[in-house]
């Protein structure tokens, strides 16, 4: 399945420092000291509101496997960036960033997913850097 | 009939920038004479970045540099919206170095109540969105466009984030009784010109207004302008006054730009599975189903 890449508009539309309302605060539940990259199989995604989750099965060095939970954007914004039911399906390796959850459990904010091929999927979420591309460049607007 | 409008513009724009003059966009109208700013739209620079704010995790990645992500903009495609945005400040803009005038009664309270939201003290000082309480007049997920619908005697504000409706009544009605307190409030609308003023009170006092706002008091009032200023874009204007918090009223620029077409709401409702209570306060994690 394709699964669309918004490129960055080469325009700076949008200053970056342009303040939004957001959702509730990132470090409330996770805490940006603690950058996790992990490498594991996708177990299943829950595709649900206000966050999608992702499962994600990690081996252990000990050989056991612990299933890692990933906070990734609201489903609205996955599908408005390109992601689908099927984009990751069970059992695809991925490796995936983020920032683990305060508690230190297995739990994190995710901030990309890369794919077996190298392809890179923002996570839609609230991390710096999870949100991919800002302004949709095209012809869809109004036009002059 | 869009083309004919298109080339009747452009010959006006030449004949107009022939003589040395600027040419005057005006926007498409409802059949009642008002800008028609209907349509999806994505909300840009709705927040209360103040200076010397209390220093606190909550803010984080506020400001950061990082644009918060929305991917459902159509993008500039013309060159009023580019003019439009150039320059275009965003954020508190009054007072100009964004030093809000707090009450100092109040100002030490909301810096006492944030010692204790991370991590919460009690249910009490969880942040307001995290609870998935309505946004009031700042908050929501920007991630989210809203919808514009307008009729005679009414201009609606549909937010995608948490199924948020707001009614401007623009067909004289006065605001509801006093003792009528509303998470959004009663918003009363008029025209200027072109200019949309929207007249929100009878909040209650049960929003928060930022990452460093977390409270405000029922005598809040809004003052909001719309006005159509280029194809894509609404300039947006948020007056706030809260005659407890502040002594004197503040005010936020921002703007809406169009979003895709064909961009449809869907459903963000935020109780559906939120785990961020569970893991603020280090419950286990409870899967959805």
């Amino acid at each position: 399945m394709m699964i669309q890449r918004y490129l960055i508009a080469a325009a700076a539309l949008v200053a970056a420092a342009i303040p939004c309302a957001a959702h509730h605060s990132f470090a409330a539940e996770f805490d940006v000291n603690q950058p996790v990259t992990l490498r594991g199989t996708i177990n299943h995604m829950e595709w649900v509101n206000p966050h999608t989750w992702i499962y994600v099965d990690v081996k252990n060095s000990d050989g056991t496997v612990t299933t890692w939970h990933f906070e990734m954007g609201p489903p609205n914004a996955l599908l408005r960036m390109g992601w689908r039911k099927d984009s990751v399906m069970p059992g695809t390796a991925v490796e995936i960033t983020g920032y683990r959850a305060k508690d230190g459990d297995a739990i994190a904010n995710a901030k990309t997913v890369k794919l077996p091929d190298g392809r890179e999927l923002f996570s839609g979420g609230s991390a710096p850097g999870s949100g991919g591309t800002v302004d949709v460049p095209g012809p869809n607007g109004k036009k002059e | 009939m869009r083309i004919t409008i298109t080339v009747a513009l452009a010959f006006a724009a030449a004949v107009i920038a022939a003589q040395g003059q600027e040419p005057q966009w005006t926007p498409p109208r409802t059949p009642d004479g008002h800008p028609d700013m209907q349509g999806a739209w994505a909300r840009r620079g709705t927040a209360i970045n103040e200076a010397k704010a209390p220093s606190s995790p909550l803010g984080e990645f506020n400001t950061t540099g990082q644009p918060y992500p929305t991917i459902f903009n159509s993008g500039v495609v013309t060159t009023l919206d580019r003019a439009a945005l150039a320059s275009r400040k965003t954020g508190v803009v009054d007072p100009p170095d964004q030093v809000l005038p707090w009450r100092p009664e109040a100002d030490a309270a909301r810096r006492e109540f944030m010692t204790h939201m991370i991590p919460p003290a009690s249910l009490k000082y969880v942040e307001k969105a995290a609870r998935c309480i309505l946004p009031g007049p700042v908050e929501g997920d920007d991630r989210s466009p809203f919808f514009i619908l307008q009729r005679p005697g009414e201009f609606v504000l549909a937010y995608e984030y948490n199924h948020v409706t707001r009614v401007f009544h623009t067909d004289g009605s006065p605001h509801v009784g006093k003792k009528i307190r509303l998470f959004m409030g009663d918003s009363i609308g008029r025209w200027e010109g072109d200019t949309l003023v929207v007249d929100t009170t009878n909040y209650n006092d049960k929003t928060s207004l930022g990452r460093t706002i977390p409270f405000h008091s029922e005598d809040l009032h809004t003052v909001e302008r719309f006005s159509m200023v280029s194809p894509n874009l609404i300039d947006y204007q948020l007056t706030i006054e809260d005659p407890k918090l502040f002594t004197r009223p503040i005010r936020v620029a921002a703007y809406f730009m169009a979003a895709q077409q064909g961009t449809e709401p869907m459903e963000f409702a935020c109780i559906e599975g939120s785990q961020t209570l569970p893991n603020v306060f280090g419950i286990p994690f409870a899967p959805a189903r």
